[in-house]
């Protein structure tokens, strides 16, 4: 007995001893590289938007598309139904019919609900075709429908079922689908004189290869469900009709749309409202107000300019062998013909446009030859050749960053920003954790300063200066980094001096970031 | 007052010794009467379990926490920093087995030829590292900055294998040697010539440099499972003193190959510097898309694949054992397995008997992968039974400030009396 307990013990041990019961964890003191590199302009802002010019200044190149005006919307097909019903119209029965008799053969004129215009061509980027025929004829059917004006590479939309028997109150039913998309449309119907007309052709035929001749009473019918669902069409000609749109639009602006407070000012600049018309129809177009809001100081700032309150008469684009010839309407901007001083000052990060816009204002001018392609619109732009001389007084920029902890491990310390700048102006760098109620959940930084490199405006070269910036990640912090939780970075831009500093690609940021962490290190 | 045959007694010393696989942590003493009454049986059965881990740096809570979990806090990391020297090392044993020893019959014509059958289970680990590489394992680079950390020297090696094997013995000395068939199960060996790690003063980049090579071949499927075949040979050889009061032995154990089907070799020799991701890309991608470069993924090596034949575990021993008295002995030991963690281990042991069935030892030992330390063992008779209990590291089973710990059980017994 004692033998078999001894025994017993040993494997105990040597089974349940070692047996894994929580993480080995330990904590280390880590200095850790997370990135390093130098930022130029050229890194913040993409090539196209940036060029030098003689002097080495930079000019920032801004093209904000504000609105396509919807005119696209003029050619949308609704989804449609074709619902044809066909009977002998003889009373009595049952008659029998021979295999191999015709029983229908018809071609149908089809007219679609198209907004206001008159199209005679379509072609088609996307849709589907879905139709359901019905047989309710005691015989074995062979339908044939086709549409001779949609065709793709030549072939029509055609399709040709067998229907099976069926009854009076019990129809034998045939479902399918045609994609119909690069489908070209005529909608100009058999003579090709009208519009939004299409023709389709039926036959049914008794199967001469099916089980026999088929049995028909006077009421028994053939029916057929042709539905056009969710068609978008890529080109679009006829006659679109004579419209009134109203635009009430407010777009972002994206390159100013962090500002959250201070002020900027701005150098010589140019300004233009270029609106660039590529649909073949022509439009007058009255801007009623352009405004620029800045939600963050809730200030807003009318653009005035005489030309802009002008009425805007744009011709059509023209078409040649498929390729648009757009034409276009500028609209320049400047010191001296507006107040965009007052306007870009405001720093808006949303445009809100009034615009209301006359489409064929003249009629029929193009003999049903209105044109669009939907990828190709009529649009505004808003076009802004910005010089980087600038003065930055207490610039705010704030943005929220929603960043979840994929560090799997708990860690208190530092992260530390060695920064060398030859930026003319100097940044104060606030972060904090905030909740989904906006409830700060811990404060990391706060008035961290970044310095001024050392500004000369006759060479407009600024000398490297060296700062470090802290970040503090008390025990815990790194946990409250959830979904749920967002990070408030807020930086306070002030440029070198009081006057405005030119920034050239020269100027350039050299930053090395190093957590120096407390860090609990585990494993399972 | 108790009445002994020494001869005999000796050699079923011996016995005791073979019996725990010439391992010099397993009991050295097999307890019989002293007449030496075993001879009276034809055949001897038993099992035999052996385990322990040692270092000369590594506390026991330390290895608890590595090996159960836990938190390894700053008291436990402090007792470690305090012995640490420039190269430490850390290794642990592990085996499960079974022998049966026919002494009835004589082989080969050869009277004194008895044959033995044995199974064995064995695990083998041990490494070496630099009092640097722990700190910056366990208490991380900061306190680095702008020094460098050296690895040169780091090694690992680990195997798992069991044997099947068979034997002969000299039933006067019970000298022996037994061939085994060889199952490898793991095989894993890591060995940096060269390491160096250069954390800059503001902790903005880390220059590693790096020279080893690290092989394995690792069963998929644990236990008794593998890709490798061998064999081994496991000699004792016992010279009695002239004066016949006692033995010099020489043990040879594990001294055979595996042939591994399929070794993965890794070769590096590169170096490499990090610091972290380059901001401009940051702006350059879809920051969904970032991911941090990884360190471990940036380090250059070469692999291999390929069939390879490797040493067993080896272990020397000579030992000296002489009677001190009617009722006590003194025993001699010298250990060396030539791997690259183990030092030669040197040991003394006490025995003494309480009465003809019961035997008590005291043992002090130093080297191995460890430093001094004091073991205890008893070794019990009960009619044909036999049973012994003890450990090389008796503080150790207790004391968690310990650096190592370990236990070796034995229970046998004889059949056939004559």
């Amino acid at each position: 007995m004692m033998y078999r307990g001894l025994v017993f013990l040993c494997l105990i041990s040597l089974l349940v001893g070692c047996k894994r019961e929580r993480p080995t964890a330990w904590s280390a003191q880590e200095l850790i590289p997370l990135a390093h590199g130098t930022l130029t302009l050229a890194n913040l802002v993409p090539d196209s938007l940036l060029s030098v010019d003689d002097d080495g200044l930079l000019h920032f190149y801004l093209d904000e598309n504000l609105t396509d005006f919807n005119i696209d919307s003029l050619v949308q097909i609704p989804d449609t139904t074709i619902h044809r019903s066909f009977t002998s119209g003889i009373s009595g029965g049952p008659f029998e019919i021979a295999q191999g008799t015709s029983v229908l053969d018809q071609q149908d004129e089809n007219v679609f609900a198209v907004s206001e215009a008159a199209l005679k061509e379509v072609i088609l980027k996307g849709g589907v075709l879905e139709y359901t025929l019905y047989n309710h004829m005691n015989g074995q059917l062979i339908m044939d429908y086709a549409i001779p004006g949609a065709t793709k590479d030549g072939e029509s939309v055609a399709f040709s079922e067998i229907l099976p028997p069926g009854s009076g109150s019990n129809p034998s039913i045939v479902e399918g689908t045609i994609d119909l998309a690069d489908y070209r449309i005529d909608f100009s119907g058999p003579s090709g004189a009208s519009s939004n007309t299409l023709v389709s052709i039926f036959n049914a035929t008794v199967d001469p290869d099916g089980p026999g001749p088929a049995s028909v009473y006077g009421t028994d019918s053939l029916v057929l469900d042709v539905r056009f669902v969710d068609a978008a069409v890529h080109y679009g000609r006829g006659y679109f009709g004579q419209h009134h749109i109203e635009v009430r639009d407010t777009a972002d602006f994206s390159l100013l749309n962090s500002l959250a407070g201070g002020n900027l000012t701005l150098g010589d600049m140019e300004l233009s409202l270029e609106i660039v018309n590529r649909v073949g129809a022509d439009a007058q177009i009255q801007i009623n107000t352009l405004k620029g809001s800045n939600t963050f100081n809730d200030t807003q700032q009318t653009l005035d300019n005489v030309s802009l309150s002008d009425q805007i008469n744009i011709t059509r684009a023209f078409e040649n062998n498929g390729v648009v010839e757009p034409t276009y309407h500028s609209i320049l901007l400047d010191e001296g013909n507006s107040n965009i001083s007052d306007f870009i000052s405001n720093m808006p990060n949303q445009l809100l446009m009034d615009v209301d816009i006359e489409v064929n204002p003249l009629g029929n001018v193009s003999a049903n030859n209105d044109f669009i392609y939907t990828d190709q619109p009529l649009d505004a732009h808003l076009i802004a050749d910005i010089p980087l001389c600038v003065r930055l007084d207490n610039l705010k920029i704030q943005d929220t960053l929603a960043i979840e902890n994929a560090l799997g491990f708990d860690a208190k310390g530092k992260l530390f920003l060695y920064v060398e700048n030859s930026f003319p102006f100097e940044a104060t760098v606030s972060v904090e954790l905030i909740d989904a109620s906006g409830l700060v959940v811990a404060s990391m930084a706060s008035q961290e300063l970044m310095a001024s490199g050392f500004y000369d405006s006759s060479s407009l070269q600024a000398d490297a200066v060296e700062s470090t910036l802290e970040l503090t990640f008390a025990e815990g912090v790194i946990e409250n980094i959830t979904e749920a939780n967002s990070f408030v970075v807020t930086v306070i831009f002030d440029s070198y001096g009081n006057d405005l500093v030119k920034l050239t690609s020269q100027n350039q940021l050299t930053l090395s970031i190093v957590a120096d962490l407390e860090t609990i290190l585990e494993f399972e | 007052m108790m009445t002994r045959s020494k001869y005999g007694f000796l050699l079923v010393c011996l016995v005791g010794a073979m019996l725990s696989g010439g391992n010099a942590s397993g009991q050295s003493m097999f307890l019989l009467r002293a007449d030496s009454t075993f001879r009276a049986y034809s055949s001897f059965f038993e099992v035999h379990g052996n385990g322990y881990y040692r270092s000369n740096s590594l506390s026991n809570e330390y290895v608890n926490r590595m090996v159960v979990g836990g938190y390894i806090g700053p008291d436990t990391k402090a007792g470690i920093r305090d012995k640490l020297s420039g190269m430490n090392r850390m290794g642990a044993e592990a085996s499960l087995g079974l022998s049966y020893w026919n002494m009835s019959d004589s082989l080969f014509n050869r009277p004194n030829l008895g044959i033995k059958l044995l199974v064995d289970v064995k695990y083998d680990a041990s490494m070496s590292f630099t009092d640097e590489l722990y700190k910056v394992a366990f208490e991380g680079n900061k306190q680095y900055r702008g020094e460098e950390i050296l690895f040169d020297g780091t090694a690992a090696e680990y195997y798992a294998y069991q044997k099947l094997g068979f034997g002969i013995f000299d039933k006067r000395t019970l000298s022996g040697i037994s061939l085994s068939y060889v199952n490898g199960q793991d095989y894993l060996q890591t060995y940096i010539n060269n390491g160096e790690l250069y954390t800059s003063e503001l902790g903005d980049s880390l220059n590693l440099a790096y020279h080893g090579t690290h092989s394995q071949s690792l069963s998929k499927n644990g236990f008794g499972t593998g890709d490798g075949v061998g064999a081994a040979i496991d000699v004792n050889v016992n010279f009695p003193l002239t004066d016949n009061k006692g033995f010099i032995s020489l043990q040879l154990n594990d001294l055979g190959f595996v042939y591994w089907n399929e070794v993965t070799e890794y070769r590096a020799d590169s170096s490499l510097s990090y610091q972290g991701v380059d901001i401009s890309n940051l702006f350059a991608s879809d920051l969904s898309q970032l991911e941090m470069p990884s360190l471990i993924d940036s380090l250059a090596y070469d692999s291999t694949v390929s069939s390879e034949i490797k040493a067993l575990p080896l272990s020397l021993g000579v030992s000296m054992l002489h009677e001190l008295g009617d009722a006590s002995y003194i025993e001699v030991g010298l250990r060396i397995k030539p791997t690259r963690s183990h030092t030669p281990e040197i040991y003394a042991k006490y025995h003494y008997f309480m009465n003809p069935t019961t035997q008590v030892s005291a043992s002090a030992r130093y080297g191995g992968y460890g430093g001094l330390r004091f073991g205890f063992d008893v070794q019990k008779m009960c009619g044909a039974w036999y049973i012994s209990l003890g450990s090389d590291d008796l503080p150790g089973l207790i004391l968690n400030s310990s650096r190592g710990r370990g236990a070796y059980a034995q229970i046998g017994r004889f059949f056939g009396k004559i």
